[in-house]
């Protein structure tokens, strides 16, 4: 670069087109779309929210000195106070410190559901829009089948037929939330592979796979990104959901649904709210702040939909 | 499925009323298939159950050669899709198979606790619609105003609340703690000689909390929805025509544009019904509502797979018709739907 700058200091004809071309190369729509993003208050607040709660999940041993699963039956059901700045629970457990490693197990939760859905949902729905024909039918067929069936019964069932626990959880979500994204990634192959560049590709002799990952697939990820970040809410609210009525995350494992369980006490419902009401506000902020960034991606994918 | 078209050319057309038979007819028979997908996909996910299904079944001190008879007749060592045809048969019957935890048959089961779940429901969308449309309404008159602000703010707060978290702090703020103003459990009042109107008025106060958690989850979706339609609606030349001719803006607004502002609404119905009955289930369990929902609690507990399979079959044929009932029910108010 620094042979074409000329000596009163600015760029050469060819450094400027060079600058100019590269930046056309540049995926511009993520760049002009995070451009919108960062000037939407309400979804870098939801940003900000969802980063707070992140880091404070992945800084538990440093924010308590307390170890989620010892049990200790001496300190039981200590109220908020020294030593236990949100109290212990029946066995003794530091309430604050099951909030935080607590945390850890909801976000994983939801992550990984949702990116096993999104990987099948993506494949199916790639399949079905771009081959069409019996394989298009079977695929949507089998998609209607899982999807007329309400979604919380059948996770329910299905993780009371497996063994309940973290695992079991992921598995669960992930199996049963993929048809939205299928129908979607279906919906918009269908429409890009009648393209003119995808045509071209063809022309050229491009392999079906190139042609799927290298020129649809990445014109196809925004609607995706938005089902998928707003899909991360839901799964952790069903986890939440799950877990709170038994047959999601297990004890002595803690996550903000199993935790909210307690409440099912009539004694902690009355006279120890520090047991349940820290988990519901931490799954409340963590389902407003990912709900607050997935509608501002969307807008910001899609300025038409501002209203 | 249901294309809008401009009256020009459907207005020589029969009409929606000669169609809606054959239309409702040609529905059911789309859902035939499709609930026979979904009768395969649940027998696939219960029989996936590990361990001996007959040992869930029955007393495990039952003599070992009964048992083997009671495995033959059940099939239980059968391909699985033989043993599904066989339970298929029996569905179709209307036979649902026996309870394992009540020794009873299911369908009587189910019968019995169907009647709260839909009054809970109904009473949920009640909640949902007495909030959300006024909402709606108001923010898409009101745009830019600080009430659209506050509104979309506690939109996304309820959006974002999970049920169970704010049927739990009802149960604490209005029912044991707090003010300790309604129950906080069951449909009646137990041993109470309530007759008639007294009746009534006992279960409407065990109504009331209950729906409400419910019906909080479905009034974010509702807002932004009117919202989204009333804007559109508003936008059109015959609004601004009735503003010409000098109308009020109430008379413009509640008389011209909301009734067709709300037509879209009723498809909502249709959509939101598969999250109240998942919501059911965890409303129903804090409240100890008599529902299905609390069934399915219980089944679950029990593994009581009958119940369970049964359960989940009337769920997704609760959420087809209900979606139909939605289509009809949009080109009854919407005389521009023609039924294809």
């Amino acid at each position: 670069m620094a042979l074409l700058r000329r000596v009163d200091g600015t760029a050469s004809v060819e450094a400027r087109w060079q600058r100019a071309s590269r930046r056309s190369r540049s995926p511009g729509v993520w760049h002009e779309a995070w451009e919108r993003f960062s000037r939407n208050r309400r979804a870098m607040l939801g940003l900000w929210l969802l980063m707070v709660l992140a880091l404070s999940t992945l800084l538990a041993p440093v924010l308590t000195p307390h170890d989620p699963e010892t049990v200790d039956v001496a300190a039981a059901e200590l109220p908020p106070g020294p030593g236990h700045p949100l109290g212990t629970d029946e066995l003794g457990r530091d309430v604050l410190a099951r909030l935080l490693y607590g945390g850890r197990v909801s976000l994983t939760v939801g992550l990984a559901a949702v990116a096993l859905y999104v990987m099948i949902g993506v494949a199916l729905g790639a399949a079905a829009g771009y081959y069409g024909g019996w394989v298009d039918s079977l695929i949507m067929r089998v998609t209607d089948a899982v999807m007329i069936i309400p979604f919380f019964p059948l996770a329910l069932t299905m993780a009371a037929v497996f063994r309940p626990g973290l695992y079991t959880t992921m598995m669960v979500l992930g199996l049963l939330g993929w048809t939205g994204v299928c129908r979607l990634v279906r919906g918009e192959f269908l429409t890009l592979r009648e393209r003119e560049y995808v045509e071209a590709a063809r022309a050229e002799g491009a392999s079906d796979l190139r042609i799927v990952f290298r020129h649809i697939l990445p014109n196809a990820m925004g609607p995706v990104a938005v089902a998928a970040t707003l899909g991360v809410a839901s799964a952790i609210m069903s986890e939440a959901g799950l877990s709170f009525l038994g047959f999601g995350v297990q004890p002595p494992t803690p996550s903000w649904g199993n935790m909210l369980a307690s409440a099912l006490s009539l004694r902690a419902l009355l006279l120890q709210p520090w047991l349940w009401v820290p988990p519901g506000l931490m799954i409340f902020a963590a389902v407003l702040a990912v709900n607050l960034v997935g509608e501002g991606l969307r807008e910001a994918l899609d300025p038409q939909l501002r209203g | 499925m249901l294309p809008t078209c401009d009256r020009g050319s459907c207005g020589s057309e029969t009409g929606w009323r000669g169609g809606v038979v054959g239309y409702v007819l040609r529905r059911l028979v789309q859902m035939g298939p499709m609930l026979l997908g979904a009768s395969l996909l649940i027998f696939l996910v219960v029989r996936m159950a590990p361990g001996d299904p007959l040992a869930a079944m029955v007393d495990p001190r039952m003599d070992p050669q009964k048992m083997e008879e009671m495995r033959a007749r059940l099939c239980l060592d059968c391909p699985v899709l033989v043993q599904y045809w066989g339970w298929l048969k029996e569905v179709l019957r209307g036979d649902l198979g026996t309870s394992i935890r009540f020794q009873v048959p299911v369908a009587e089961l189910i019968g019995a606790r169907l009647g709260p779940t839909i009054l809970l429901g109904m009473a949920a969308f009640g909640v949902t619609y007495l909030v959300g449309i006024p909402l709606g309404v108001l923010t898409a008159v009101r745009r830019h105003s600080w009430l659209e602000l506050t509104v979309t703010v506690l939109s996304f707060a309820a959006l974002s609340m999970p049920a169970f978290f704010f049927g739990l702090l009802l149960l604490k703020l209005f029912a044991l703690g707090g003010l300790r103003i309604l129950p906080s459990s069951g449909m009646i009042t137990p041993g109470a000689p309530y007759r008639g109107a007294a009746a009534m008025l006992d279960v409407a106060s065990h109504l009331v909390l209950p729906a409400l958690a419910l019906g909080l989850s479905g009034v974010a979706g509702l807002v932004r929805y009117v919202r989204a339609s009333m804007v559109e609606v508003l936008r059109q030349d015959y609004v601004r025509t009735a503003r010409a001719k000098g109308l009020a803006e109430k008379q413009v607004i509640y008389r011209h544009a909301l009734r067709n502002g709300l037509i879209p609404v009723v498809t909502l119905v249709g959509l939101t019904l598969p999250d109240i009955v998942g919501g059911a289930i965890l409303t129903e369990s804090i409240f100890v509502w008599p529902g299905v929902g609390r069934l399915t609690y219980t089944a679950l507990l029990e593994r009581d797979y009958p119940v369970l399979m049964a359960l989940n079959l009337l769920f997704a044929g609760m959420v087809m018709l209900g979606s139909l009932a939605a289509d009809v029910g949009y080109a009854l108010v919407d005389p521009r739907v023609r039924y294809e």
